[in-house]
């Protein structure tokens, strides 16, 4: 580790308490003057470090530390997923590089994770609203030895996962749409954009891209998103750290996923249906399949169940549900 | 054998020199001859046994059938022709397809699904509108080999 980082991660454990200009040289082997300049440096990058004469130095607020690799994988606790981080201040699309580093074969568990997306993808050709120093947006690379049929239930996997990561930072009911949107009080606070690569029995990659809304100030979106948009910060009035966060959501996505591949979808659906609010209110379906009636939650493989005027019950696997 | 097993196993032969296979166990017995291979390798008179039905007219039909390979959809969803709205499509009938090629996206619980072809040939016909719902094993893509 560079000597700033130690410098961080000794600050850290601290918990806001001080260590001495002269315990951190002894400790890193490097003179008084070196310290003080990798201080001025790591203040610069944006740590908020206090320097007293008698104490020494304390790290203030590090849920507003700055978001970089080092910071993230402080907070990785995993295996698997985020083992090989491609970290990027900026980027078109972490979904896009995942893409293009899984179809060079990158191994399971690559994960790319942007400060900021220039071309931020929704669904089919949507956007994401990606500002810099606000939000998450990583991808993850899976590749799961199954068929492309029994991989669908990896959508309501990560939904899962994000869900109980945003859980963890709030003290706010967290719910799910179906398939894959995490809500606050009705508002999207992440999405998930899976993309797989398959042949017709076998899958060669799984994408999951997700997009987290977390320090992001609400009051400067457009209205169309503040409207069916919110952050962490917006519904907790005080930031978190991303990075907390980040590692948060891998080591749920790394839980999740190995119960999914060892047990199949069963543990993955009965987790889901506790985040779905859903039931018994109605529901609209949108497009070529498009319908409305009373949703009844989802089934076994996950699918979506609805009650028509007629009073059949349709199995709704694909199309935009409001 | 099921058809899935049929097809892994064609796919295999088609990987290989093999033109004639013949399997047989408890549950029945499989024979696979490959029309195209015997053309572009004829072998000598006496290494194949000549197959025991009528030639001629009806055999060119047949290996012409067998140059036609369809592509069929991994998985229940909505079929796509395009990454978005926007972008134009990825094959048209016409166009010339790789092995490996993404030909489309099939859409379910938003996975987007890119179906890579596993056929190199000439797309002659594609048979589901864009945007409509399809099932598992409903044929997309007719490929002339």
């Amino acid at each position: 580790m560079e000597p700033e980082f130690e410098i961080i991660s000794l600050l850290k454990k601290k918990a806001g308490g001080h260590i001495s200009g002269e315990a951190l040289s002894a400790r890193l082997g490097i003179s008084r003057t070196a310290v003080w300049k990798y201080i001025a440096s790591l203040r610069k990058a944006g740590y908020d470090i206090e320097g007293r004469s008698n104490k020494g130095y304390t790290l203030l607020s590090p849920e507003s530390s700055p978001f970089n690799p080092h910071e993230i994988k402080s907070y990785i606790t995993t295996e698997i997923i985020g083992k090989y981080l491609h970290f990027f201040p900026s980027i078109d699309s972490t979904n896009s590089k995942a893409l293009e580093l899984a179809r060079k074969n990158a191994p399971e568990g690559t994960v790319v994770v942007a400060d900021a997306q220039e071309k931020g993808r929704g669904r089919v050709g949507r956007t994401w609203l990606s500002p810099a120093e606000a939000n998450i947006y990583t991808s993850i690379i899976l590749r799961p030895d199954i068929t492309p049929q029994s991989a669908l239930a990896l959508t309501l996997m990560a939904a899962v996962a994000v869900a109980e990561s945003v859980a963890a930072f709030i003290p706010r009911r967290v719910c799910v749409k179906w398939p894959n949107d995490v809500l606050i009080d009705g508002r999207k606070v992440a999405g998930i954009l899976t993309e797989m690569s398959s042949e017709v029995d076998r899958v060669n990659f799984v994408v999951v891209g997700i997009g987290v809304n977390v320090n992001m100030d609400m009051k400067k979106t457009p209205a169309a998103i503040r409207g069916s948009a919110t952050s962490v910060m917006e519904k907790k009035g005080v930031e978190t750290s991303r990075a907390a966060l980040v590692g948060a959501l891998y080591s749920n996505i790394e839980k999740w996923y190995k119960r999914f591949m060892e047990e199949g979808p069963p543990p993955v659906i009965s987790a889901w249906r506790k985040f779905f609010n859903g039931e018994g209110k109605p529901v609209k379906v949108k497009g070529v399949a498009g319908l409305t009636g009373i949703c009844l939650g989802i089934d076994d493989s996950g699918a979506l169940l609805v009650r028509t005027g007629a009073g059949v019950i349709e199995k709704v696997i694909s199309g935009d549900v409001e | 054998m099921d058809l899935k097993e049929i097809r892994a196993l064609y796919r295999f032969l088609s990987s290989t020199d093999i033109i004639e296979f013949e399997l047989e166990d408890p549950h029945g017995k499989i024979r696979i001859r490959r029309g195209e291979a015997v053309k572009e390798k004829p072998l000598p008179d006496a290494a194949i046994p000549k197959p025991a039905r009528p030639e001629g007219k009806e055999e060119a039909k047949e290996e012409k059938e067998s140059r036609i390979k369809t592509i069929t959809s991994p998985m229940v969803g909505t079929f796509y022709r395009a990454a978005s709205p926007d972008s134009p499509p990825f094959v048209d009938v016409e166009s010339e397809v790789k092995h490996g090629q993404v030909v489309c996206i099939i859409e379910a619980m938003k996975i987007m699904n890119e179906v890579e072809s596993e056929y190199a040939g000439r797309v002659i016909a594609i048979l589901v509108e864009n945007g409509h719902p399809i099932e598992y094993g409903e044929p997309l893509f007719q490929i002339e080999v």
